[in-house]
């Protein structure tokens, strides 16, 4: 969640994994701070905050980050949700493993090798247009899928 | 959105997906759905490597068939009739899933994801598109792609592709920056970004993360307002400042009245006022006023309508997530919450901290030189003290280096008058600086002054009224010119501005040049006026 939580707020990937790093360094360093009768991830997101912060003071002038009220909106929305996610990300596991190997290896080239549309359109000569809608499509199965599952799951019963 | 998770997001479209998250709560939740749910689909990925590119065949793609247009798109089209019969009109099923953002709330919303909402009845919010018309409808897609890429789109890329928002990927040029405020006094201050900043310095929009000490700001529209470490805030105009994390005093006198403090549950706008504010992360935020009038607004999570109210003096109120959001009274106003405020507000006047053009200290001045005064005062200049070769034949040659204490410049020099006006006969040179407690208890200052000169000090006043000169230091080993000589002064202040003065005394002339220097190190303490000693005495109405 504190991954997630920096995720939404640092767009490039450089930045995101020093902000990560900074933050698990100082999660260790601070732990005996930590005041074990507050939630966890609220000390957690605190400290991924200031870093956050720090992070988007270095890129001010780029204004490609959000402003910083934007931190406290994002952090206490992630705190928020967080408790139902688990139950939509284990849907999400099992939905992963029923796609099509094409459609797996599609998101695998977006989102595992970081390879934005157009090269992967490149790579496989298809137009980046296509890439997009495939990709468009199998999330939205997926979300779909996630959304069965969840409400069978509330059910009580099974997902196919 | 997508496009922001992409790293393709330039400065517009960012402020709009702000925009977009600050509408309402179930926006930021949509949002945050839409992050947890991209970094786990991520996570998952990466974990579970299903094979590499190899495996997506050049027929399966239909890379073959690249050189003719026309086979190309049926065959894409063909590739994509694969995924499903229908294609989605995103704008359609995304705005009802805005729609149902808005009005469900966090707990009700069933994720970002969700485009192919169902309707009331349990049907798919998705229109059927014959073959013939669906290049009409990437058309269309297109001419709609920027804005649904940023703002709705739950894939990377979105419907449209990454270059529907290329034109917004090269950053708009930075707007020059704005000074809004001045720091006018720091106590101790460390700042997360590793800066120095210096009294007098100017500061520009932007955010600030005060990891240490006690900074006092003066807005351009004449709020006072004392930032009390750890804190984090953002100074947005000349009237407005946002306080993230710690806590804050402000003084606004009536020409500053409009002046806010924005927290993250709440605004105070001061009335022409005296108040303290302090935020606790993830739990509220707190208003203390000590004298006049603050409005204080929030917006209600259950109606999402705004609520004000006004705050009088000796009163409080918190506001956040552990009252509800509602306006929640407190007992009284508490100036003793902002206890480092009320103790520690600093000036300083190091000699050769502020040297000018010529090296000129523009904060010390010579005023007088033995019997003659100067009118008006001359600043004082750089002062080299002699090094110990110089100094060969004189009796401290025979003590350790450093004979005089070092010049560090920008912090603490040697002063001396200006040598067009020092003749061989100047016995006695006269220094003073001034400083200003206007806005500060005057019976609560404190002097630090820490000084050494070439001879000796002779005479120390403070607003005329002499203090008592301390013996000059006596180390053991140690020149008499390489050490600080201390005295603290806590009375004698006046309200406004005050002036110290320094007296030094050189040697009788000899046959070769003499020297005489002056080096002092001097901070002035004291506490707010408006929240000093509020046991004591009664604020003013």
């Amino acid at each position: 969640m504190i991954e997630a939580y920096i995720r939404s707020l640092v767009p490039d990937a450089h930045d995101r994994d020093d902000v990560l790093q900074e933050t698990a360094k100082q999660v260790a360093v601070m732990f005996d701070q930590y005041d074990p009768e507050r939630p966890f991830a609220n000390w957690a997101v605190g400290i991924a905050r200031l870093r956050v912060l720090e992070c988007r003071n270095r890129r001010r002038r780029e204004g490609k980050m959000f402003g910083g009220d934007m931190l406290n909106t994002v952090a206490t929305a992630i705190l928020e949700v967080q408790p139902e996610m688990s139950q939509r990300i284990a849907a999400m596991e099992q939905c992963v493993k029923k796609l099509k190997p094409r459609h797996r290896t599609l998101l695998d080239l977006r989102h595992t090798d970081d390879l934005d549309v157009t090269t992967i359109a490149e790579r496989v000569g298809v137009k980046p247009n296509t890439i997009s809608v495939a990709l468009y499509k199998i999330r939205t199965k997926l979300a779909e899928c996630i959304k069965r599952r969840v409400e069978a799951e509330d059910r009580g019963g099974g997902a196919s | 959105m997508a496009a922001y998770f992409s790293g393709v997001i330039g400065r517009a479209g960012s402020n709009r997906l702000a925009d977009w998250i600050n509408e309402s709560e179930a926006n930021a939740c949509a949002f945050a759905r839409f992050a947890i749910e991209h970094h786990a689909l991520e996570h998952l990925l990466r974990v579970e490597k299903y094979g590499d590119l190899a495996s997506l065949s050049q027929h399966e793609f239909l890379a073959a068939d690249a050189a003719n247009q026309g086979l190309t798109q049926r065959t894409e089209l063909q590739w994509l009739s694969e995924m499903e019969d229908s294609v989605p009109v995103v704008p359609v099923v995304l705005q009802e899933q805005a729609k149902g953002l808005r009005a469900n709330g966090c707990a009700s919303s069933s994720g970002i994801n969700s485009a192919a909402e169902q309707d009331a009845s349990g049907r798919k919010r998705v229109i059927v598109i014959p073959r013939p018309l669906f290049w009409g409808g990437v058309a269309a897609l297109l001419l709609i792609g920027f804005w649904m890429s940023w703002q709705f789109s739950p894939q990377a890329g979105g419907p449209i592709g990454g270059r529907g928002v290329a034109p917004d990927a090269t950053p708009a040029p930075a707007p020059p920056p704005v000074v809004v405020a001045t720091l006018e006094g720091q106590s101790d201050p460390a700042w997360a970004d590793g800066e120095s900043r210096a009294i007098g310095a100017q500061l520009i929009e932007g955010e600030y993360l005060l990891s240490q000490g006690t900074v006092r700001l003066r807005f351009s529209n004449g709020a006072l307002v004392v930032v009390e470490s750890p804190a984090r805030f953002s100074l947005h105009s000349a009237s407005m400042i946002t306080l993230e994390e710690g806590q804050l005093v402000s003084h606004c006198d009536p020409e500053a009245q409009g002046f806010c403090v924005r927290t993250p549950y709440g605004d105070f706008i001061d009335l022409g006022t005296k108040f303290g504010v302090s935020v606790r992360p993830w739990k509220e935020s707190q208003l203390h006023v000590f004298q006049g009038e603050v409005k204080t607004v929030v917006h209600r999570l259950d109606s999402g309508e705004a609520e004000s109210r006004i705050v009088h003096t000796s009163e409080a109120v918190a506001i956040g997530p552990i009252h509800g959001q509602a306006i929640q009274p407190l007992a009284n106003a508490n100036p003793e919450l902002f206890d480092t405020a009320r103790r520690r507000v600093v000036a300083s006047r190091n000699t050769g901290a502020s040297m000018g053009e010529g090296l000129r200290d523009r904060q010390w001045l010579v005023v007088k030189l033995n019997q003659r005064v100067l009118d008006p005062p001359l600043p004082a200049v750089l002062f080299v003290p002699p090094t110990k070769e110089q100094l060969k034949h004189g009796p401290v040659s025979k003590l350790p280096e450093p004979i005089f204490l070092p010049n560090r410049p920008d912090q603490l020099c040697w002063i001396k008058p200006d040598p067009s006006l020092v003749s061989q006969d100047v016995e006695t040179t006269a220094y003073t600086t001034s400083f200003d407690l206007e806005g500060y208890d005057a019976s609560s200052a404190r002097l630090d002054l820490g000084f050494n000169a070439d001879n000796s000090v002779s005479a120390i006043r403070l607003n005329g009224q002499p203090i008592p000169v301390p013996d000059a230091p006596n180390a053991p080993n140690v020149s008499p010119y390489a050490q600080l000589n201390r005295v603290k002064i806590q009375e004698g202040f006046l309200p406004g501005r005050n002036q110290i003065e320094i007296v030094v005394t050189n040697a009788k002339p000899k046959a070769r040049p003499t020297y005489t220097g002056l080096v002092a190190e001097l901070s002035i303490t004291a506490q707010p006026d408006w929240i000093a000693a509020p046991k004591e005495r009664r604020l003013p109405n």
